[in-house]
């Protein structure tokens, strides 16, 4: 009798216990209403902190709770994807216009057209940005927070000693990337790299692609990406690596940090970055800032492209706090915090609110190449307008990986013809 | 005279072996329903998705029964994900019970500071994976590395080797990583064995004559054996599985090289937002897997 008491007891404790996350707590009536924010983590903490602290201010002065999660980019897939499926939304979220496009596309994303236009009214946006942000009906469901953008960085004491001058198009880059290079030394004058799920490379791909007259889709929305503009540029990309062999050996599998860890440690004498990277050599190596030049991206026979990085927030449509969510959008974008946030930033946030480019801290010879690219911004799926099914094709790494085979030695005309297909397939499916 | 419901002889009686048993059945209910909802129906449900074409976010699901599975297969990029994983995972476990057997035996030797080279010894398997490949990342780097510095400095090779961005040497150097982090668990689990075998059979064999290989083929190998084959198939679950290290390393690259099912499945639904054919992928491996784990527990729980 005793033994059967005693294990009644015991299974219900692990009943009781097996149970217990099944309970949903109360919501006390003196319990603040909270906002999930789900943020980019910058390289510098300085963007960080004052992201966190402006939304603290924001807590107090709406009596609110924020609680803000500083997250590194590459773990937001994971993130997001688990999200949605649990519904464990946060309330508002950094994102990527490229992958806001897909979210829209998915039906998850909250039409924010009255915030974008609120926002507008009081201090307008960068005009040329809200094609980003904006669905083919109008909605806009994308807010955006900061711009940036690809650059090169060459090392002008390296250049100098050369007798070289910073190149302006890519011809002139391949040709200082030769004279840079020092196998013996391992020194390489191209810090160009590629990898499996590498997001530079993407970037950096498109701008040499468009800026050779490749383009994603023709008129009439086709993928026209198999042109001979693309496989010669893709043959251009090949011989830096096989051919001149200018990048170094394990530039193949380089994942996003490859090419910073390059040029922080002297190996390459050019790479191509965002700004994040020089406020990281200004804080950590002072004479390595005074020996790194800026430039803006070289040019092909079509111009100069830089392929825009737009960043901003967006809401999912189950988020709790939606409306909190929009508050703290309007909040985080009010032109004097977020001048001082970008500024204090710069070079890599780029304002995407109006008036802004004059500032004096945009004029430093350093951030001035920054600015002025954004009048070349070019968007996913150039050069029709930008497209979720564009998206994607950024999302699933297609171009990355395509030239992660072509730069390791497959047959340039072969590969492209294969990410032809590849992104075909993902337009028909829109 | 039968006192109560056992016999003269003590032995339990029919009823009371019923009344224990139903006792049994209701204390592991708690912990059997528990297993059902966190790990039968999530693998039921994880079955049924495979049949569909679920994406992240996509709120109408469609039935499309085994289509998924047939374009994984007739997938090249899957197909060498599949052969890479074995050839991983062989390798990796070959590597682990070779290394682990020789750590073991070396463990088992009364040298002085034992406890402080087993420490040193078991590090490996203790510290997060995270440090790990940090570790190794510097160690393969051809920027300062420590690898390609001795080998140069040894004259073993004049050029960097790129241990990581060569299609031929990226699978070695994971698996180098694999072996160096599970050699512990293998060298614990045949260490416990060593420490059964009786020094008698040894100076028995000794008395016979027997060299030190004779020795160990002859009394210390068959002592050990159940124990080795016992942690070489739990340590082949454990690497088929494999995912951090590659992840972390490769993802994968270059250009497949190191492409496993894992990687493969994490793309898939992760990067392509295609759970479906995500779950799909890590399924395929299930077969095996049960194999594996059906010998496993026959061999633990067998009564001797």
């Amino acid at each position: 009798m005793k033994k059967k008491i005693i294990s009644g007891i015991l299974c219900a404790a692990m009943g009781i216990t097996a149970f217990a996350g099944f309970g949903t707590a109360e919501v006390r009536a003196d319990e603040k209403e909270k906002i999930v924010v789900w943020m980019k983590k910058d390289l510098t903490d300085v963007a960080n902190n004052m992201f966190k602290e402006r939304c603290e201010q924001f807590a107090e002065e709406n009596d609110v709770e924020v609680e803000v999660e500083v997250i590194a980019y590459e773990d937001f897939y994971t993130k997001w994807a688990a999200a949605i499926e649990s519904g464990n939304l946060p309330d508002l979220s950094y994102f990527g216009y490229q992958e806001m496009g897909q979210y829209y596309n998915q039906g998850i994303l909250e039409d924010l057209t009255d915030v974008y236009n609120e926002i507008n009214e009081a201090t307008p946006f960068e005009e040329s940005l809200k094609t980003a942000v904006t669905s083919e009906d109008g909605v806009v469901y994308g807010i955006p927070g900061w711009a940036s953008v690809q650059v090169l960085y060459y090392r002008t004491d390296m250049f100098e000693e050369a007798g070289l001058d910073a190149p302006e198009t890519w011809e002139d880059f391949r040709e200082a990337a030769i004279a840079l290079t020092d196998e013996k030394n391992g020194i390489y004058g191209a810090g160009i790299g590629y990898g499996a799920s590498n997001s530079d490379a993407e970037w950096l791909t498109r701008a040499m692609l468009w800026s050779n007259g490749s383009v994603d889709v023709d008129e009439s929305g086709k993928v026209a990406i198999d042109s001979e503009e693309t496989v010669n540029t893709a043959q251009y990309i090949q011989d830096l690596f096989l051919k001149d062999k200018v990048t170094p050996p394990t530039a193949v599998n380089w994942d996003d940090s490859g090419n910073n860890k390059a040029y922080l440690s002297g190996q390459c004498a050019m790479i191509f970055n965002v700004g994040s990277l020089l406020n990281t050599i200004m804080t950590d190596d002072p004479e390595l800032y005074e020996n790194t030049g800026i430039a803006v991206m070289p040019s092909g026979s079509a111009g100069s492209m830089v392929p825009g990085i737009l960043d901003g927030y967006g809401i999912f449509t189950e988020a709790n706090n939606k409306e909190g969510a929009k508050e703290l959008i309007k909040y985080l974008l009010e032109k004097e915090w977020y001048t001082e946030w970008v500024n204090e930033t710069a070079p890599f946030k780029i304002p995407v609110l109006q008036g802004m480019k004059d500032d004096e801290v945009w004029q430093d010879e350093r951030n001035k190449p920054f600015i002025d690219s954004v009048e070349n911004f070019t968007f996913l799926g150039y050069p029709n307008t930008y497209t979720p099914a564009a998206s994607e094709v950024f999302n699933s790494r297609l171009v990355s990986n395509c030239f992660t085979n072509i730069v390791s030695g497959s047959d340039p005309a072969e590969e492209i013809t294969s990410l032809q297909t590849q992104m075909q397939e993902v337009y028909d499916k829109e | 005279m039968k006192l109560g419901n056992t016999s003269s002889a003590g032995y339990k009686t029919k009823g009371m072996e019923q009344k224990e048993r139903r006792l049994a059945f209701i204390l592991i209910a708690p912990a059997v329903l528990y297993l059902i909802l966190v790990m039968g129906l999530p693998l039921l449900w994880a079955v049924y998705t495979s049949l569909t074409d679920k994406v992240i976010g996509a709120a109408e699901v469609n039935f499309i029964g085994l289509a998924n599975y047939i374009d994984i297969i007739k997938d090249p990029v899957f197909q060498k994900a599949l052969l890479n994983t074995f050839i991983f995972a062989f390798f990796a476990v070959l590597g682990k019970v070779v290394f682990g057997v020789i750590m073991s035996l070396t463990m088992n030797q009364p040298l002085r500071g034992r406890g402080v080279i087993r420490v040193a010894m078991i590090l490996p398997w203790t510290i997060p994976t995270i440090v790990s490949v940090f570790a190794w990342q510097w160690i393969y780097s051809d920027v300062g590395g420590a690898l390609n510095r001795i080998l140069m400095v040894l004259h073993i090779t004049d050029h960097q080797i790129g241990w990581l961005s060569t299609t031929n040497m990226a699978m070695f150097s994971v698996i180098l990583v694999n072996v160096w982090r599970g050699t512990p668990f293998i060298a614990i689990s045949v260490l416990a064995g060593l420490q059964n075998i009786s020094p008698d059979l040894y100076e028995a064999a000794s008395l016979d004559g027997a060299n030190v290989i004779q020795r160990f083929l002859y009394v210390t190998l068959p002592s050990v054996k159940n124990v080795i084959i016992l942690a070489a198939f739990v340590t082949t679950i454990w690497t088929l599985n494999d995912f951090e290290i590659v992840w972390l390393m490769t993802r994968g690259g270059p250009s497949h090289a190191t492409e496993l099912v894992s990687t493969y499945s994490y793309i898939q639904g992760f990067m392509n937002s295609d759970i479906a054919r995500s779950i799909a992928a890590s399924l395929i491996l299930v077969p095996i897997l049960v194999v594996l784990v059906h010998y496993v527990t026959k061999s633990s729980l067998s009564e001797e």
